[in-house]
C-alpha cells in the first residue's frame, strides 16, 4: 500500500484536519480512507506514462494580457458589514482563542 | 392550449413581456408554483429568494419592459458557491451555513443591473467538489428525469432546477466539468466559458486556474442571452481577460454547417462509452455532416491522462483556496483551546467527507518529496494535453464529443468509490485543463435509459460564438427532449 494511515495522519496535521478527533470509529474509516486514497494515487501514477522531458510545466491556461487595475482606493463596505459574519467579535475586531 | 408559464424559453419569456401579454410577477408567481410542485421531489435549491424575487417584480409592475436590459424580469436561480449580497451563500457546507455575503458577485451584479429576478440559490456538492450533487452537507438532489438518478454535478441544483422549470436560467460554476456534466444528464443547454471571459469575483474559489462560471438554460439561445449578460472584463478579477466580446445571440441564427470542420477526438470515443450515449452521439455526428458539416478524426492525449493530471492540479488548488477556513473571520467554529486546536476542530466539523479527501490528496500532492512527482509533473502534461487542443483545434473549428460516458446513473452506487465517480469526468476534464469553452448540447434521449445524452461542442480560446452558433444549427435539427419524465 502506497499511502499508510501514518502518512495520511501526517498530512492531516498539515491541513489542519483532525480525522482521529471520534475515537475508535474513525480509526475503522481512517483505514478506509487510506485505502481510498492509496486507490487514487495509484491511479495518478499513469502521469509517469506521459514523456514530459523537457516541457515546462503550465500552471495557468491565461495566454492573453492581463491588465492591471489602476492603483485607488475605492469605498466597498464598512468594518461593521466586512465583521457580521465573524464566529465571535468585540467591536471592530475579532475574537481569536488565545495564540501563545 | 398555449404552453404553461414555467416552460417557456427565456427568450419567450421575454418576448411576452415586451409584448406586455406577461409581467415578471407572473413569471415569478409561476416558478414558484413550479417550486412548490416539483421541490419535494428534486431538492434543488438551498435556499428561496421568493420575498425578494417577489418584491423585484411587484417593483416593475405597470413599467414597460427597458429594451437595454436582456434579463428584464427573467426569474433566475443562482449556484450557492457564488456571492449574493445579503442572501446566504453556504457552498452547500456546513463551513459557511450561515454566512450572509456583504457583497454581490461581479456576474450577480451583471445579472442584476440586467433586469434579472433571483429566485433561488441551487444546491450543489460541498464546495463545487464532485459530479453527482450527492456531496452537499444538506441534501442529495435528483434528477427530474428520474429521481432515483443523480443529476450530475456539481452544479446539479442549477441544471435541475432549469429541467423542471423553477426558473428560465441558472448560473452554474465549471471546474472541470460542473456546468456541462449536470446539463448534459438533465437535457439542458450549459456553457463552460473561455477561462478569463467571466468574472470569477464573488465565487468561492476551489480550482483557481481552472473555474468558470457560466449558464445553465433550456436553449442555446437562452444560454447565449445570459452569457451576453455576464461576460466581460472585470478588474477585480485579475485572470478576467480584456478580450473583445463577441455577439453571442447573434450567433445563434446559424442553420448550417457549410465550410466548417469538425474534430473528433478518437479517444473520447474510443472506449467506455455507454451504448446508447454512443448511438445517441453519432446520430448527432450524423447531423452536424446533413447540416454541411466536414468530420474528421483528430487525436488528443488520452482522456486518462487528463483526470489524474486534473485531480492533482485541482486538489492542490483547492486545498491551498481552503486554507483560508478556519474558523476566525467568518464560517463555522467548533471551539478549541487554542488557536490551532481550534483550526482543527472549525475545519474538521466544518468540511464533509469530499473536501477532506481533497484536501488531503492536495495537500499529499504538494508536500515535500511529492511536489516534483505529482504536482509539478501535473503541470508539465497540462501543457502536453493543452498543445494537443491547440494543435487539433487549428484544423478544426470545434471538437465534437460526448459529455459523459453514460445517462444518470443511480443515486448512491458511487459514493463509496471516489475513484470510479471521478471517471464520470472524463470527457470534460482535459478541456477545462486546456481552459477552452464547451458547450454542452442535448442530443436526444438514450434509447435504452430514456434519459437524456449530452453532446460536448468544444471551440477555440474565447471563440464562445463560433461553437454556440454550431449548437444552435444542431439544436434545430436534433430530437427534442420533451418535458422531463420524473416529476
Amino acid at each position: 500500500m502506497r499511502v499508510t494511515k501514518e502518512q495520511i495522519l501526517a498530512t492531516a496535521a498539515l491541513c489542519r484536519l483532525d480525522l482521529a478527533a471520534n475515537g475508535e470509529e474513525a480509526a475503522g474509516s481512517l483505514a478506509g480512507l487510506a485505502a481510498q486514497l492509496d486507490n487514487v494515487i495509484r491511479y495518478m501514477d499513469i502521469l509517469n506514462n506521459m514523456d514530459t522531458d523537457g516541457v515546462q510545466p503550465l500552471y495557468s491556461p491565461l495566454q492573453h494580457p492581463q491588465p492591471p487595475r489602476s492603483d485607488t482606493a475605492e469605498k466597498t463596505r464598512t468594518a461593521a458589514e466586512i465583521i457580521a459574519n465573524a464566529p465571535e467579535r468585540e467591536g471592530n475586531f475579532f475574537v481569536v482563542p488565545p495564540v501563545i | 392550449m398555449s404552453a404553461p408559464l414555467h416552460s417557456l424559453t427565456l427568450i419567450e419569456a421575454g418576448d411576452r413581456m415586451a409584448r406586455g401579454t406577461v409581467t415578471p410577477s407572473a413569471l415569478v408567481d409561476a416558478c414558484f408554483a413550479r417550486i412548490a410542485q416539483t421541490e419535494e421531489k428534486i431538492h434543488a435549491c438551498i435556499t428561496l429568494c421568493e420575498q425578494e424575487a417577489r418584491a423585484a417584480a411587484a417593483a416593475m409592475a405597470g413599467i414597460n419592459p427597458d429594451p437595454a436590459k436582456a434579463l428584464w424580469g427573467i426569474p433566475i436561480s443562482v449556484k450557492d458557491v457564488i456571492c449574493t449580497k445579503g442572501i446566504r451563500t453556504t457552498a452547500a457546507s456546513r463551513m459557511l451555513e450561515h454566512f450572509i455575503p456583504p457583497y454581490d458577485a461581479f456576474v450577480v451584479r451583471r445579472l442584476k443591473e440586467a433586469g434579472a429576478i433571483i429566485t433561488a440559490k441551487t444546491n450543489m456538492d460541498e464546495f463545487a467538489m464532485g459530479s453527482s450533487t450527492e456531496f452537499s452537507a444538506f441534501f442529495k438532489t435528483a434528477n427530474p428525469w428520474d429521481t432515483t438518478r443523480v443529476p450530475g454535478g456539481s452544479s446539479g441544483g442549477s441544471a435541475a432546477s432549469v429541467a423542471a422549470g423553477q426558473c428560465f436560467a441558472s448560473l452554474g460554476t465549471d471546474t472541470g466539468g460542473s456546468i456541462r456534466l449536470p446539463a448534459g444528464l438533465c437535457g439542458c443547454v450549459g456553457i463552460k466559458p473561455t477561462y478569463g471571459r467571466v468574472s470569477r469575483y464573488g465565487a468561492v474559489a476551489f480550482g483557481s486556474s481552472l473555474d468558470q462560471i457560466g449558464p445553465i438554460a433550456r436553449t442555446v439561445k437562452d444560454c447565449a442571452q445570459v452569457l451576453s449578460v455576464i461576460a466581460g472584463c472585470d478588474p477585480k478579477d485579475a485572470t478576467c481577460c480584456d478580450v473583445p466580446l463577441q455577439d453571442y445571440v447573434g450567433a445563434t441564427g446559424r442553420t448550417g454547417l457549410e465550410g466548417l470542420t469538425l474534430g473528433l477526438p478518437v479517444e473520447y470515443w474510443r472506449e467506455g462509452l455507454s451504448a446508447e450515449t454512443e448511438r445517441v452521439c453519432r446520430a448527432a455526428v450524423d447531423t452536424a455532416v446533413k447540416l454541411g458539416a466536414t468530420v474528421k478524426e483528430v487525436s488528443l492525449s488520452g482522456p486518462a491522462y487528463s483526470i489524474a493530471c486534473y485531480y492533482v492540479l485541482a486538489s492542490a488548488e483547492a486545498s491551498t483556496n481552503l486554507a483560508r477556513f478556519d474558523g476566525m473571520r467568518y464560517g463555522l467554529r467548533a471551539g478549541g483551546k487554542d488557536l490551532s486546536a481550534c483550526y482543527k476542530a472549525s475545519r474538521s466539523a466544518g468540511f464533509g467527507p469530499e473536501v477532506k479527501r481533497r484536501i488531503l490528496l492536495g495537500t499529499y500532492a504538494l508536500s515535500s518529496g511529492y511536489y516534483d512527482a505529482y504536482y509539478e509533473k501535473a503541470a508539465k502534461v497540462r501543457r502536453r494535453i493543452t498543445e494537443d487542443f491547440a494543435a487539433a483545434l487549428e484544423h478544426c473549428d470545434a471538437l465534437l464529443s460526448p459529455v459523459s460516458p453514460v445517462t444518470a446513473w443511480e443515486l448512491g452506487s458511487m459514493v463509496e468509490d471516489p475513484l470510479a465517480l471521478y471517471k464520470m469526468d472524463i470527457l470534460t476534464l482535459g478541456v477545462s485543463l486546456a481552459g477552452l469553452p464547451a458547450v454542452s448540447l442535448p442530443a436526444g434521449l438514450g434509447p435504452d435509459s430514456g434519459l437524456p445524452v449530452g453532446l460536448q461542442i468544444i471551440g477555440r480560446a474565447f471563440d464562445e460564438a463560433g461553437i454556440i452558433g454550431i449548437a444552435a444549427a444542431l439544436e434545430n435539427t436534433l430530437p427534442k427532449l420533451g418535458e422531463p419524465k420524473g416529476i
